[in-house]
């Protein structure tokens, strides 16, 4: 079975979006530069830079003209709904496979406990 | 610029390239690919000006570049397997090379350094790996405005590589153009913008690598009765079934092909993401040439 990989921009996208989630890179924390990332990791300055643009549309990152990229803690409601795109999607395809709104309701219990957040 | 117009080449009775079309921008880093027997190295020793076509041109700015010396200096061309002769060192390469580039000393000494290479040494007990790493050092510090590179990465351990593809975006920084012609697909795709496929003599497809591969998707699907292949309206480069599960690769815009998925009412869709490597093989495999 052949398994699908992820394009090179992707990659880099991903792990960037993974650090600032799990608070390895801080709110407000600058970003190496472009061409400093791609020395790094042997890759095509362009493609850091469409990262980069991807994580900004998305809200991870803001890029400042002349200074250079930040990181943001708190990304906009518009990546709020690709997670909620996201949970749709992976949902569904569990519905699929059998699971039931009583498993998921018992399931959101365990994981966000009995409060409301 | 470099313009390829219409190149073809034949050796005796044999035609390896029918009509090449191909412009290369300034500052591009091009993965040349192509299954064995393409004719990506005829392609590569063509652009360097030491062969001469059948047919068409190849034009740098405007000029033709065979026994063209003012252009040809420029180029530095690395084949898959460089000629020495035996008692040759590093040292004595740079004197040679020296001759004809704005050579930087300092440069080859770095990559030496980096290598754990000897420039006194002669290269000839050295091992195919470490022959190839003071080749690269020897380009690098030459300077080119053009860099060709054949089989480049073959025999470099990671680290090698990870030096070589460094050294590669510096040229480019410096308004270098490189093409590498290259099996290593994952490589290419970390470090080339763009590429050009050869297939049955001609260019098959080229583009800049995101951009081309965003204009296919992935997708594997499982219904619950039987589909044809028929029955989807896509522009099918690939069409797999394994049992109840369906593997496609589409062009076209992504959510389209999502949409014209879920109109035939699937159990499960599965987007698969693509890469390069992924590209090459379907490209090749809808030709029809790896049966």
């Amino acid at each position: 079975m052949q398994e699908g990989r992820k394009s090179v921009c992707g990659n880099i996208a991903d792990r960037i979006k993974r650090d600032i989630e799990l608070g390895i890179r801080a709110d407000g924390e600058k970003l190496p530069s472009c061409r400093e990332l791609a020395m790094e990791l042997g890759v095509n300055p362009n493609t850091v830079q469409k990262a980069y643009s991807v994580l900004e549309e998305q809200g991870y990152i803001e890029v400042i003209p002349q200074k250079g990229a930040y990181a943001r803690k708190s990304p906009l409601s518009s990546s709020h709904e690709t997670v909620l795109q996201q949970a749709e999607r992976q949902l569904t395809s569990l519905k699929e496979a059998g699971l039931t709104k009583q498993d998921i309701a018992a399931l959101a219990d365990k994981i966000y406990g009995e409060s409301d957040d | 610029m470099i313009e390829i117009k219409n190149l073809s080449k034949s050796y005796k009775d044999k035609k390896v390239l029918d009509g090449i079309d191909l412009a290369i921008e300034d500052g591009s880093i091009l993965g040349l690919v192509g299954i064995n027997g393409a004719g990506k190295s005829t392609l590569l020793r063509l652009l360097s000006g030491v062969m001469q076509a059948d047919g068409g041109e190849i034009l740098f700015d405007g000029e033709n570049v065979y026994e063209n010396v003012a252009v040809k200096s420029k180029i530095f061309f690395l084949p898959d397997d460089p000629y020495y002769t035996s008692n040759v060192t590093g040292e004595k390469l740079k004197g040679l090379y020296k001759q004809f580039f704005p050579f930087d000393d300092e440069l080859f000494g770095k990559y030496l350094e980096t290598f754990g290479l000897s420039p006194k040494k002669p290269i000839r007990n050295f091992s195919k790996g470490m022959k190839r790493q003071m080749f690269i050092s020897l380009a690098i510090a030459s300077k080119p405005k053009y860099l060709f590179l054949d089989e480049a990465f073959d025999g470099l351990d990671p680290l090698a590589r990870l030096e070589f593809k460094r050294g590669i975006i510096d040229m480019q920084q410096e308004g270098c153009s490189v093409i590498i012609a290259s099996h290593s697909l994952r490589e290419l795709e970390d470090i080339c913008d763009s590429f050009a496929l050869l297939d049955d003599k001609k260019v098959a497809s080229y583009g800049k690598i995101d951009t081309e591969l965003e204009k296919v998707s992935k997708f594997q699907v499982v219904f619950d009765r039987e589909v044809a292949k028929e029955d989807f309206a896509l522009d099918l480069i690939k069409f797999e079934k394994v049992g109840r599960v369906i593997r496609l690769v589409a062009r076209g815009d992504r959510q389209e092909t999502l949409d014209k998925i879920n109109n035939l009412n699937p159990v499960i869709v599965d987007e698969i993401p693509m890469d390069f490597e992924d590209l090459f093989i379907a490209e090749v495999e809808d030709r029809g040439y790896l049966k």
